[in-house]
């Protein structure tokens, strides 16, 4: 087989049709009803395609948005025990959370409650760690870390530590009666302290 | 519908022009590289008509360039016709001693074809449509994306090797 014209212009043209077919009105229509379909196929794939893309990015949306919330449930979670054992271990950090004498604060929440031992912890127990580790918890102060507390620290010129965080606040309602004169300091701090949530 | 004459539609400013009035220059077109590729009446006619549906269901982003466009895909249409037909050919070895195989028309198309798949792509393209398709220079440039020196470089060196290929 050889093509035509010599040089850079070679020419196909025996290659062509001597007689080509034309191509009449029903031709045309043929071709449109085709063209036709195929531009709604297409449009079919498109939407589809499209829909599919949505549905993907929503689904990941709403993946990322559950695992961010189950990480910062996480967090919170993982935040708690740190903080309790660590205010076990070393009441300082919680002082300076309080930003004012954390045992004073925290005593006055035993105050809210009558039932709370260690609810009558006056200035002497602003250094205590007794009180100060039985706060984070929430839950009424435990005797025996109030006794420790009482028997460790004592920085007050109180001869009598141990009662200060271990003997019932007198709270505003008076409900019990202060039973040593080392209270009558810490009823006016609880009574302050009372006043804060 | 009204078929407009091949003069009237080369006339038509390919911007402004709908797809009825340049029908009959694509189907011309299309028709002609399909049948110098096949040399088969029927087929060519069908890949001709297909081209120009294809040209029809996309028409807005295609006017501006329909003709080339049109020639380009049934040119494709007819390349992949012909390696259809040769992987047929070279499966079912009774097809050499049937008719069609006697035929010089489908020889030569064979022997064409054979040629055109080796060349690089880019100068088996810039052949097709330039030579086969009868597009211009920039035609062919602006289908293939590249400028007019690439589709000259192209074009001489894909006839350079097609004539080696084709004299063995």
């Amino acid at each position: 087989m050889t093509f035509d014209g010599s040089g850079d212009e070679p020419s196909f043209s025996h290659l062509d049709d001597p007689t080509p077919p034309g191509f009449g009105p029903d031709a045309l229509t043929r071709v449109v009803s085709r063209g036709q379909h195929l531009r709604r196929r297409r449009r079919i794939a498109y939407s589809a395609s499209t829909f599919v893309v949505i549905v993907a990015i929503v689904g990941t949306a709403v993946g990322v948005i559950r695992t961010n919330g189950s990480s910062n449930n996480q967090t919170i979670n993982t935040a708690k025990s740190p903080t309790s054992t660590s205010s076990l271990l070393s009441p300082t950090p919680r002082h300076q959370k309080s930003g004012k004498p954390g045992g004073i604060t925290q005593t006055t929440g035993g105050g809210t409650r009558p039932h709370h031992p260690s609810g009558g912890g006056g200035p002497t127990t602003a250094t205590s760690p007794a009180c100060v580790t039985e706060t984070p918890s929430g839950q009424p102060s435990d005797p025996p870390d109030t006794a420790a507390a009482g028997a460790s620290t004592s920085p007050a010129p109180d001869p009598t530590p141990t009662p200060t965080c271990v003997t019932p606040t007198p709270t505003e309602s008076g409900s019990s009666p202060p039973p040593s004169p080392s209270v009558s300091p810490s009823v006016t701090d609880s009574g302050s302290g009372a006043a804060t949530p | 519908m009204r078929v407009v004459s091949f003069d009237e539609a080369a006339a038509v400013e390919p911007t402004e022009a709908t797809f009825e009035e340049v029908f009959p220059v694509l189907t011309r077109d299309a028709y002609r590289v399909a049948y110098r590729l096949l040399g088969d009446r029927n087929e060519a006619e069908d890949i001709a008509q297909e081209a120009c549906a294809r040209a029809y269901s996309r028409w807005s982003s295609v006017r501006d360039h329909a003709e080339p466009w049109c020639v380009r895909v049934a040119s494709n249409l007819a390349l992949d016709s012909l390696r259809a037909r040769t992987r047929a050919i070279r499966r079912n070895d009774r097809l050499k001693s049937s008719e069609q195989l006697r035929d010089p028309a489908v020889d030569d198309r064979l022997d064409l074809y054979a040629a055109l798949a080796k060349l690089p792509r880019r100068q088996r393209e810039t052949v097709v449509l330039r030579y086969l398709g009868d597009l211009s220079e920039a035609q062919t440039a602006d289908l293939i994306g590249c400028s007019v020196g690439s589709v000259k470089t192209h074009a001489s060196r894909g006839l350079a090797a097609l004539r080696e290929v084709l004299a063995r």
